[in-house]
Protein backbone atom coordinates (compact mmCIF):
# COMPACT_ATOMS: atom_id res chain seq x y z
CA UNK A 1 0.00 0.00 0.00
CA UNK A 2 1.41 3.20 -0.59
CA UNK A 3 2.54 4.59 2.61
CA UNK A 4 2.87 8.01 1.19
CA UNK A 5 -0.97 8.67 2.19
CA UNK A 6 -1.58 10.17 5.13
CA UNK A 7 -4.15 8.59 7.63
CA UNK A 8 -3.32 5.67 7.37
CA UNK A 9 -1.78 3.41 10.15
CA UNK A 10 -1.11 -0.36 8.64
CA UNK A 11 -1.33 -2.62 11.84
CA UNK A 12 0.04 -5.75 11.61
CA UNK A 13 -3.25 -8.19 10.94
CA UNK A 14 -4.14 -9.65 14.23
CA UNK A 15 -5.69 -13.24 14.54
CA UNK A 16 -8.75 -12.01 15.75
CA UNK A 17 -11.99 -13.24 13.91
CA UNK A 18 -12.36 -9.47 12.92
CA UNK A 19 -12.31 -8.06 9.09
CA UNK A 20 -10.37 -5.58 7.68
CA UNK A 21 -11.27 -3.01 10.27
CA UNK A 22 -8.45 -4.18 11.68
CA UNK A 23 -6.23 -3.10 9.07
CA UNK A 24 -7.04 0.22 9.44
CA UNK A 25 -6.72 2.16 12.63
CA UNK A 26 -10.82 3.54 12.43
CA UNK A 27 -9.54 6.80 14.70
CA UNK A 28 -7.03 7.71 12.84
CA UNK A 29 -9.75 8.72 10.68
CA UNK A 30 -10.47 12.17 9.45
CA UNK A 31 -14.06 12.23 10.56
CA UNK A 32 -14.41 9.52 13.05
CA UNK A 33 -17.67 10.50 14.45
CA UNK A 34 -19.26 10.34 10.72
CA UNK A 35 -18.04 7.08 10.12
CA UNK A 36 -19.43 5.95 12.83
CA UNK A 37 -22.89 7.14 11.91
CA UNK A 38 -22.53 5.97 8.33
CA UNK A 39 -22.26 2.50 9.92
CA UNK A 40 -24.97 3.14 12.67
CA UNK A 41 -27.98 3.65 10.54
CA UNK A 42 -27.32 1.07 8.56
CA UNK A 43 -26.60 -1.33 11.35
CA UNK A 44 -29.88 -0.42 13.26
CA UNK A 45 -32.25 -1.07 9.60
CA UNK A 46 -30.58 -4.36 9.49
CA UNK A 47 -31.18 -4.76 13.27
CA UNK A 48 -34.18 -4.13 12.98
CA UNK A 49 -34.99 -5.61 10.05
CA UNK A 50 -33.98 -8.82 11.31
CA UNK A 51 -34.25 -9.17 15.15
CA UNK A 52 -36.88 -6.60 16.00
CA UNK A 53 -39.98 -9.29 15.76
CA UNK A 54 -37.96 -11.00 18.72
CA UNK A 55 -38.08 -7.30 21.10
CA UNK A 56 -40.81 -5.94 20.39
CA UNK A 57 -44.33 -8.16 19.61
CA UNK A 58 -45.60 -5.16 17.61
CA UNK A 59 -45.58 -5.34 14.13
CA UNK A 60 -46.21 -1.41 13.82
CA UNK A 61 -43.48 -0.23 15.04
CA UNK A 62 -41.11 -2.75 13.22
CA UNK A 63 -42.12 -1.14 10.81
CA UNK A 64 -42.23 2.28 11.47
CA UNK A 65 -38.54 1.71 13.12
CA UNK A 66 -37.39 -0.28 9.99
CA UNK A 67 -38.80 3.09 7.82
CA UNK A 68 -37.51 5.55 10.04
CA UNK A 69 -33.99 4.10 9.57
CA UNK A 70 -34.02 3.49 6.15
CA UNK A 71 -34.57 7.26 5.42
CA UNK A 72 -32.09 8.26 7.92
CA UNK A 73 -29.47 6.32 6.29
CA UNK A 74 -30.41 7.54 2.87
CA UNK A 75 -30.74 10.93 4.27
CA UNK A 76 -27.00 10.77 6.03
CA UNK A 77 -25.15 8.85 3.64
CA UNK A 78 -26.43 11.27 0.51
CA UNK A 79 -26.22 14.77 2.24
CA UNK A 80 -23.76 14.44 4.96
CA UNK A 81 -21.36 10.85 4.44
CA UNK A 82 -20.79 11.50 1.19
CA UNK A 83 -19.61 15.14 1.46
CA UNK A 84 -17.29 14.52 4.91
CA UNK A 85 -16.26 11.02 4.01
CA UNK A 86 -15.49 10.73 0.29
CA UNK A 87 -15.95 14.70 -0.87
CA UNK A 88 -18.58 13.62 -3.04
CA UNK A 89 -21.99 14.95 -3.74
CA UNK A 90 -24.91 14.62 -6.14
CA UNK A 91 -28.46 16.16 -6.46
CA UNK A 92 -30.64 17.84 -9.08
CA UNK A 93 -30.78 20.95 -10.29
CA UNK A 94 -32.67 22.64 -12.98
CA UNK A 95 -31.82 24.78 -16.35
CA UNK A 96 -32.98 27.75 -16.60
CA UNK A 97 -35.29 26.75 -19.22
CA UNK A 98 -36.91 24.42 -17.00
CA UNK A 99 -35.61 21.49 -17.61
CA UNK A 100 -34.34 18.78 -15.17
CA UNK A 101 -30.43 18.07 -15.18
CA UNK A 102 -28.20 15.72 -12.45
CA UNK A 103 -25.02 17.13 -11.16
CA UNK A 104 -22.71 15.25 -9.71
CA UNK A 105 -19.74 16.75 -8.30
CA UNK A 106 -16.50 16.32 -6.40
CA UNK A 107 -14.60 18.66 -3.82
CA UNK A 108 -11.09 19.46 -4.70
CA UNK A 109 -10.18 20.39 -1.05
CA UNK A 110 -11.33 18.67 1.96
CA UNK A 111 -9.43 16.74 4.52
CA UNK A 112 -9.90 12.46 3.06
CA UNK A 113 -8.00 9.78 4.41
CA UNK A 114 -7.86 6.80 2.59
CA UNK A 115 -9.74 4.89 5.90
CA UNK A 116 -12.71 7.26 5.23
CA UNK A 117 -13.44 6.40 1.35
CA UNK A 118 -12.82 2.44 2.42
CA UNK A 119 -15.14 2.67 5.15
CA UNK A 120 -17.77 4.23 3.04
CA UNK A 121 -17.22 2.50 -0.14
CA UNK A 122 -16.92 -0.88 1.96
CA UNK A 123 -20.52 -0.52 3.91
CA UNK A 124 -22.38 1.08 0.77
CA UNK A 125 -21.62 -1.75 -1.65
CA UNK A 126 -22.19 -4.22 1.45
CA UNK A 127 -25.45 -3.29 2.26
CA UNK A 128 -26.60 -2.47 -0.99
CA UNK A 129 -25.79 -6.54 -1.60
CA UNK A 130 -27.23 -7.60 2.08
CA UNK A 131 -30.25 -5.81 0.99
CA UNK A 132 -30.70 -6.93 -2.58
CA UNK A 133 -30.02 -10.45 -1.09
CA UNK A 134 -33.08 -10.12 1.34
CA UNK A 135 -35.07 -8.99 -1.31
CA UNK A 136 -34.45 -11.90 -3.35
CA UNK A 137 -34.84 -14.34 -0.38
CA UNK A 138 -38.52 -12.35 0.51
CA UNK A 139 -39.06 -13.08 -3.55
CA UNK A 140 -38.68 -16.85 -2.94
CA UNK A 141 -40.26 -17.16 -0.03
CA UNK A 142 -43.86 -15.13 -1.12
CA UNK A 143 -43.29 -12.44 1.81
CA UNK A 144 -44.81 -9.82 0.38
CA UNK A 145 -45.18 -7.59 3.56
CA UNK A 146 -41.04 -7.71 4.05
CA UNK A 147 -40.55 -7.97 0.03
CA UNK A 148 -41.38 -4.00 0.44
CA UNK A 149 -39.13 -2.93 3.34
CA UNK A 150 -36.01 -4.67 2.31
CA UNK A 151 -37.20 -3.42 -1.78
CA UNK A 152 -37.14 0.41 -0.29
CA UNK A 153 -34.15 -0.61 1.88
CA UNK A 154 -32.56 -2.28 -1.45
CA UNK A 155 -33.40 0.54 -4.14
CA UNK A 156 -32.17 3.63 -1.84
CA UNK A 157 -28.89 1.89 -0.95
CA UNK A 158 -28.44 1.22 -4.42
CA UNK A 159 -29.21 4.97 -5.60
CA UNK A 160 -27.02 6.22 -3.26
CA UNK A 161 -24.36 4.02 -4.50
CA UNK A 162 -24.99 4.57 -8.28
CA UNK A 163 -24.98 8.52 -7.28
CA UNK A 164 -21.65 8.21 -5.90
CA UNK A 165 -20.06 5.91 -8.58
CA UNK A 166 -20.97 8.58 -11.02
CA UNK A 167 -19.66 11.19 -9.06
CA UNK A 168 -16.44 9.44 -8.08
CA UNK A 169 -16.85 8.68 -12.36
CA UNK A 170 -16.17 12.55 -12.65
CA UNK A 171 -13.61 12.84 -10.09
CA UNK A 172 -11.65 10.05 -11.60
CA UNK A 173 -11.78 12.26 -15.06
CA UNK A 174 -10.72 15.38 -13.44
CA UNK A 175 -7.72 13.38 -11.87
CA UNK A 176 -6.69 12.54 -15.47
CA UNK A 177 -7.46 15.64 -16.87
CA UNK A 178 -5.06 17.28 -14.47
CA UNK A 179 -2.36 14.69 -14.74
CA UNK A 180 -2.34 15.19 -19.08
CA UNK A 181 -1.85 19.04 -18.02
CA UNK A 182 0.52 18.32 -16.08
CA UNK A 183 2.34 16.17 -18.65
CA UNK A 184 1.64 18.29 -21.10
CA UNK A 185 3.22 21.22 -19.05
CA UNK A 186 6.27 19.22 -18.41
CA UNK A 187 6.94 17.88 -21.93
CA UNK A 188 6.66 21.99 -23.25
CA UNK A 189 9.11 23.01 -20.11
CA UNK A 190 11.95 20.20 -21.25
CA UNK A 191 11.43 21.19 -25.12
CA UNK A 192 11.57 24.43 -24.06
CA UNK A 193 14.56 23.92 -22.09
CA UNK B 1 -25.44 33.51 -9.51
CA UNK B 2 -28.22 35.16 -7.44
CA UNK B 3 -27.07 35.55 -3.45
CA UNK B 4 -29.04 38.23 -2.64
CA UNK B 5 -32.38 36.54 -1.64
CA UNK B 6 -30.49 34.58 1.02
CA UNK B 7 -33.83 33.33 2.64
CA UNK B 8 -34.90 31.03 -0.07
CA UNK B 9 -32.02 30.26 -2.52
CA UNK B 10 -33.20 29.23 -5.79
CA UNK B 11 -31.72 25.92 -6.20
CA UNK B 12 -29.05 23.39 -4.51
CA UNK B 13 -26.47 24.46 -5.84
CA UNK B 14 -26.28 28.25 -4.86
CA UNK B 15 -26.82 27.14 -1.37
CA UNK B 16 -24.04 24.59 -1.26
CA UNK B 17 -21.81 27.17 -3.02
CA UNK B 18 -22.09 29.09 -0.02
CA UNK B 19 -20.42 26.77 1.82
CA UNK B 20 -18.13 25.18 -0.27
CA UNK B 21 -15.59 27.31 1.13
CA UNK B 22 -15.80 25.99 4.17
CA UNK B 23 -16.61 22.22 3.70
CA UNK B 24 -17.11 22.08 7.61
CA UNK B 25 -20.58 23.27 7.56
CA UNK B 26 -21.91 21.50 10.84
CA UNK B 27 -24.56 18.47 10.37
CA UNK B 28 -26.98 20.26 12.18
CA UNK B 29 -26.87 23.60 9.53
CA UNK B 30 -27.72 21.13 7.04
CA UNK B 31 -30.29 19.51 8.56
CA UNK B 32 -32.42 22.84 9.95
CA UNK B 33 -31.89 24.04 6.31
CA UNK B 34 -33.37 21.09 4.79
CA UNK B 35 -36.47 21.25 7.63
CA UNK B 36 -36.75 25.00 6.68
CA UNK B 37 -37.49 24.15 3.06
CA UNK B 38 -39.83 22.03 3.80
CA UNK B 39 -41.40 24.25 5.41
CA UNK B 40 -41.37 26.23 3.11
CA UNK B 41 -42.24 24.34 -0.01
CA UNK B 42 -45.26 23.09 2.35
CA UNK B 43 -46.38 26.75 3.04
CA UNK B 44 -46.01 27.35 -0.77
CA UNK B 45 -48.19 24.17 -1.96
CA UNK B 46 -51.19 24.81 0.54
CA UNK B 47 -51.56 28.25 0.48
CA UNK B 48 -52.45 29.01 -3.27
CA UNK B 49 -51.63 33.04 -2.91
CA UNK B 50 -47.93 32.07 -2.48
CA UNK B 51 -47.80 30.75 -6.06
CA UNK B 52 -47.27 34.27 -8.27
CA UNK B 53 -44.72 31.94 -10.41
CA UNK B 54 -46.97 28.79 -11.67
CA UNK B 55 -44.90 26.10 -9.35
CA UNK B 56 -41.73 26.89 -10.60
CA UNK B 57 -40.61 26.62 -6.73
CA UNK B 58 -41.52 23.00 -7.13
CA UNK B 59 -38.32 22.76 -9.34
CA UNK B 60 -36.61 22.18 -5.79
CA UNK B 61 -38.63 19.35 -5.52
CA UNK B 62 -37.59 17.09 -2.11
CA UNK B 63 -38.89 13.66 -0.86
CA UNK B 64 -38.38 13.85 2.30
CA UNK B 65 -41.50 16.13 2.88
CA UNK B 66 -43.81 13.56 1.43
CA UNK B 67 -42.63 10.90 3.26
CA UNK B 68 -43.10 12.47 6.78
CA UNK B 69 -46.27 13.53 5.70
CA UNK B 70 -47.09 9.56 4.70
CA UNK B 71 -45.58 8.52 7.20
CA UNK B 72 -47.49 10.58 10.19
CA UNK B 73 -50.71 9.74 8.43
CA UNK B 74 -49.80 6.38 8.48
CA UNK B 75 -48.98 6.14 11.94
CA UNK B 76 -52.37 8.17 13.04
CA UNK B 77 -54.41 5.24 11.09
CA UNK B 78 -52.88 2.30 12.32
CA UNK B 79 -52.88 3.56 16.08
CA UNK B 80 -56.87 4.26 15.41
CA UNK B 81 -57.08 0.67 13.32
CA UNK B 82 -58.85 -1.64 14.93
CA UNK B 83 -56.66 -3.27 17.71
CA UNK B 84 -57.97 -6.75 18.25
CA UNK B 85 -54.89 -7.93 16.45
CA UNK B 86 -51.88 -6.45 16.06
CA UNK B 87 -51.53 -7.62 12.34
CA UNK B 88 -54.34 -5.31 11.05
CA UNK B 89 -52.61 -2.28 12.61
CA UNK B 90 -49.41 -2.98 10.68
CA UNK B 91 -51.31 -4.06 7.76
CA UNK B 92 -53.22 -0.67 7.62
CA UNK B 93 -49.49 0.46 7.56
CA UNK B 94 -48.41 -0.86 4.68
CA UNK B 95 -51.51 -0.14 2.90
CA UNK B 96 -51.17 3.13 3.45
CA UNK B 97 -47.66 3.55 2.72
CA UNK B 98 -47.79 1.76 -0.67
CA UNK B 99 -51.11 3.25 -1.82
CA UNK B 100 -49.74 6.75 -1.50
CA UNK B 101 -46.21 6.38 -2.90
CA UNK B 102 -47.48 3.63 -6.03
CA UNK B 103 -50.37 6.46 -6.22
CA UNK B 104 -48.42 9.39 -6.66
CA UNK B 105 -46.36 7.38 -9.01
CA UNK B 106 -49.17 6.18 -11.06
CA UNK B 107 -51.10 10.14 -10.85
CA UNK B 108 -47.45 10.89 -12.66
CA UNK B 109 -47.06 8.18 -15.01
CA UNK B 110 -50.78 9.09 -16.82
CA UNK B 111 -49.91 12.96 -16.34
CA UNK B 112 -46.42 12.09 -18.50
CA UNK B 113 -48.27 9.88 -20.77
CA UNK B 114 -51.09 12.44 -21.64
CA UNK B 115 -48.22 14.43 -23.19
CA UNK B 116 -47.45 16.59 -19.87
CA UNK B 117 -44.00 17.84 -19.51
CA UNK B 118 -42.74 17.44 -15.96
CA UNK B 119 -40.25 16.26 -13.95
CA UNK B 120 -41.69 13.02 -12.83
CA UNK B 121 -40.13 13.89 -9.29
CA UNK B 122 -41.51 17.24 -8.97
CA UNK B 123 -45.26 15.73 -9.35
CA UNK B 124 -44.46 13.51 -6.66
CA UNK B 125 -43.22 15.85 -4.45
CA UNK B 126 -46.33 17.83 -5.45
CA UNK B 127 -48.51 15.14 -4.69
CA UNK B 128 -47.16 14.11 -1.52
CA UNK B 129 -47.11 17.45 0.09
CA UNK B 130 -51.09 18.08 -0.46
CA UNK B 131 -51.28 15.19 1.75
CA UNK B 132 -50.77 17.10 4.28
CA UNK B 133 -54.48 18.34 4.61
CA UNK B 134 -55.76 14.46 4.49
CA UNK B 135 -52.81 14.11 7.79
CA UNK B 136 -55.04 16.90 9.60
CA UNK B 137 -58.12 15.81 9.42
CA UNK B 138 -57.13 12.11 10.03
CA UNK B 139 -55.56 13.43 13.24
CA UNK B 140 -58.80 14.99 14.36
CA UNK B 141 -60.94 12.29 13.76
CA UNK B 142 -58.33 10.16 15.44
CA UNK B 143 -59.28 12.21 18.42
CA UNK B 144 -62.62 13.29 18.64
CA UNK B 145 -64.22 10.68 15.99
CA UNK B 146 -65.42 8.41 18.51
CA UNK B 147 -67.69 11.61 20.68
CA UNK B 148 -69.01 12.40 16.82
CA UNK B 149 -71.87 11.34 14.97
CA UNK B 150 -70.45 10.27 11.18
CA UNK B 151 -72.26 13.50 9.74
CA UNK B 152 -69.97 15.76 11.89
CA UNK B 153 -67.04 13.72 11.18
CA UNK B 154 -67.68 14.19 7.10
CA UNK B 155 -67.48 18.01 7.03
CA UNK B 156 -63.52 17.76 8.33
CA UNK B 157 -63.28 15.22 5.65
CA UNK B 158 -64.60 16.90 3.01
CA UNK B 159 -63.05 20.30 3.50
CA UNK B 160 -59.26 18.86 3.35
CA UNK B 161 -60.12 16.93 0.95
CA UNK B 162 -61.45 20.12 -1.23
CA UNK B 163 -58.33 21.85 0.37
CA UNK B 164 -55.53 19.50 -0.96
CA UNK B 165 -57.60 18.25 -4.35
CA UNK B 166 -57.64 22.10 -5.01
CA UNK B 167 -53.72 22.37 -4.28
CA UNK B 168 -52.63 20.20 -6.48
CA UNK B 169 -55.33 20.53 -9.77
CA UNK B 170 -53.97 23.70 -10.36
CA UNK B 171 -50.43 22.43 -10.61
CA UNK B 172 -51.57 19.08 -12.84
CA UNK B 173 -53.30 20.62 -14.92
CA UNK B 174 -51.34 23.51 -15.62
CA UNK B 175 -48.81 20.65 -17.31
CA UNK B 176 -51.23 18.92 -20.12
CA UNK B 177 -52.59 20.49 -22.96
CA UNK B 178 -55.80 21.77 -22.31
CA UNK B 179 -58.23 18.83 -24.15
CA UNK B 180 -56.47 16.84 -21.95
CA UNK B 181 -57.15 18.39 -18.34
CA UNK B 182 -59.67 16.52 -17.02
CA UNK B 183 -57.79 13.50 -17.91
CA UNK B 184 -55.40 14.46 -15.86
CA UNK B 185 -57.02 15.67 -13.07
CA UNK B 186 -59.64 12.98 -12.44
CA UNK B 187 -56.84 10.60 -10.99
CA UNK B 188 -55.63 13.09 -8.95
CA UNK B 189 -59.37 13.25 -7.05
CA UNK B 190 -59.56 9.63 -6.97
CA UNK B 191 -56.21 9.53 -5.44
CA UNK B 192 -57.42 11.96 -2.37
CA UNK B 193 -60.68 10.65 -2.36
CA UNK B 194 -59.84 7.33 -1.53
CA UNK B 195 -57.06 8.24 0.97
CA UNK B 196 -59.54 10.86 2.36
CA UNK B 197 -62.45 7.85 2.34
CA UNK B 198 -59.83 5.34 3.87
CA UNK B 199 -59.19 8.01 7.04
CA UNK B 200 -62.78 8.12 7.76
CA UNK B 201 -63.50 4.18 7.76
CA UNK B 202 -60.84 2.59 9.78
Amino acid sequence: MNSKNEGIEMKPILKQDREEISKYDITKAAHPGICFFHIFFKFCAFFSYLFLGLIISSTLFQYILIMIFHSFDFYTVKNITGKFLVGLRWYSDFTPKGDEIWRFECFDKCKRSKIDSSVFWTFQFGASCAWAFFVFTNVLSFEFVDIIFAGIGASLSWINLWGFYKCSKDQQRKMKGVQSYLTKKGLQMAVQS
Amino acid sequence: MDYTNQKHPQNYSQMEDLKTLDLEESVSETIMRDLRMIAYKLKYVLIPKEQEDNGKELRNWDLWGPLIFCLTLAMTLSFKADSTTSSSKSDVFAIIFVLIWVGAFVVTLNAQLLGGKVSFFQSVCLLGYCVFPINIEAIIIAFVGSYLPFVVKLIPVIICFAWSAYSSVGFMASLVPPHKKKLAVYPVFLFYLFLSWFSLIV
